[in-house]
């Protein structure tokens, strides 16, 4: 359909930039080979985006329920647990000690998403849904209506300040 | 049990015994009618009216609402997208509403003659209208992919005409969308349209026969006349439907809703993005306050047109 990763998997779209949260499902891949690679670079200028999400407890738990979910954190983000995420979502973890291994880096699906994260970027994210459509919108611009590439960035720029300043002023 | 309960002597049966049989029967009626008035009271007037209330407010869900008389409205209306959206809503209505009247009227006239397999033409034409529509607008986003994926990009392809955007234009995705919301009720409008037809007394055509009226004059003069209140139903039903479409634009655009660029974005996909992916209650509030005023305004326009004179 239209979305890219089943576009990838059923083979009628040649390339995918994506994340390592889709590798378990591109190996159940039977019809083709397919490999990783890094972003291409511009002039020699290397890019990448890298961002993360994190487990977190209520301010309002107290008691037994602050214990249990004391507990239930510590488990969620301990290495065995980040090891089964690895393996069974394929998902990169954020504990060096799990996703730094020789093994992740030397492989050749994980190896160019660890080298990518060297120079990877995470710009501030408040309202995932409001910036996302800022960058659609400026690349629709510039491909529906031959907006020129400078305008359609800039216009994207003022959008998203005016989101991240409407988030800090509160 | 009858032992202990003591017996009422005739007469004696307090407020309820003094009741006439007229006014037990009106407090029956009230008894059952409790149950959909207090429902109604409380799932639709409440909201209806505390949204009035809401639309003047700045709430988040969480904090309480802070009143801050008409500035949602200042917003909405200073707001360009706000414009683009309520463009789009009435190129739904607009152009949705007469194509979906006249193509059920078309197809109802000539299938009411249709006696070949004329049950199984009218299931098929109904079909439609039982299936979900989210599961209806993914078929058709998929019709509409470009090629190797689309099957319209596939059939278009192998006539020899270059292929489509669809829904990924600017100018073609709002039509691509509003052809499927037509289809999707032209089965429900051909069976109100049919039954309307079979309304019409057989003997008024025989005498228009009779007085040697031909086919073009029978259509003008007696079947569109006297299938006016069908048609009067049908066109409100079919305007609020096209001025509250959501399921379609929705489920065919979730990559970017109401896109590409809002090209196709209606007001209620508008109220339900602010309402509940930027949670500005106040501001969602005062969107519905505006398609409640549209909706009202344009159902009682329509009645006063196509009313009996």
């Amino acid at each position: 359909m239209d979305e890219g990763q089943a576009a990838f998997r059923s083979g009628l779209a040649g390339m995918v930039v994506d994340g390592t949260f889709r590798i378990a499902s591109y190996k159940t891949i039977q019809g083709f080979k397919w490999g990783v690679a890094e972003l291409p670079t511009q002039d020699g200028r290397k890019a990448n985006f890298g961002s993360y999400f994190a487990n977190a407890i209520g301010a309002s738990a107290t008691g037994e329920k602050l214990a249990a979910a004391e507990k239930f954190l510590a488990f969620i983000s301990s290495e065995k647990a980040m090891n089964v995420w690895l393996e069974k979502v394929g998902e990169l973890p954020a504990r060096r000690a799990v996703a730094l291994t020789e093994a992740n880096i030397k492989d050749p699906i994980y190896g160019p998403f660890i080298r990518g994260l060297d120079y990877a970027s995470t710009p501030p994210m408040v309202d995932e849904a409001a910036q996302r459509q800022v960058s659609i919108d400026m690349i629709n611009a510039v491909l529906l209506k031959d907006t020129p590439i400078k305008e359609a960035l800039s216009a994207a720029a003022a959008r998203e300040q005016a989101i991240l300043d409407k988030f800090k002023a509160r | 049990m009858s032992v202990t309960s003591p017996r009422r002597s005739p007469g004696s049966g307090g407020a309820w015994g003094r009741l006439s049989i007229a006014g037990k029967q009106i407090v029956w009626a009230w008894a059952f009618l409790a149950l959909p008035v207090a429902f109604f009271a409380i799932v639709r007037f409440y909201p209806t009216l505390e949204a009035f209330y809401l639309s003047l407010t700045d709430w988040d869900l969480l904090s309480e609402p802070r009143l801050v008389g008409f500035d949602n409205y200042r917003k909405l209306f200073a707001d360009p997208v706000f414009w683009q959206v309520f463009r789009n809503t009435f190129a739904y209505l607009i152009f949705g509403t007469p194509i979906a009247i006249v193509l059920s009227f078309v197809i109802a006239y000539y299938l009411d003659r249709v006696t070949f397999l004329h049950g199984t033409i009218r299931a098929l034409y109904f079909l439609p209208y039982l299936t979900t529509a989210a599961a209806m607008a993914w078929v058709w986003r998929w019709f509409y992919q470009p090629p190797p994926i689309g099957v319209i990009n596939g059939l278009l392809g192998a006539a020899g005409i270059s292929a489509q955007p669809f829904l990924r234009s600017v100018d073609q995705a709002l039509p691509a969308i509003m052809l499927t919301a037509i289809w999707a009720h032209l089965g429900f409008q051909i069976i109100i349209f049919m039954a309307g037809l079979r309304a019409i007394p057989a003997s008024y055509y025989e005498a228009a026969r009779i007085d040697g009226l031909g086919e073009g004059a029978i259509l003008a003069r007696i079947t569109i006349p006297l299938l006016k209140p069908t048609t009067v139903f049908l066109v409100v039903f079919s305007s609020i439907g096209f001025l509250r479409i959501f399921d379609q634009v929705y489920n065919m655009t979730s990559n970017d809703p109401g896109g590409p660029l809002n090209s196709t974005k209606p007001l209620v996909l508008m109220i339900y993005q602010t309402a509940f992916s930027s949670y500005q209650m106040g501001y969602a509030a005062a969107q519905t306050v505006v398609l409640f005023a549209i909706l009202f305004s344009i159902s009682m326009a329509q009645l006063w047109i196509l009313r009996n004179r």
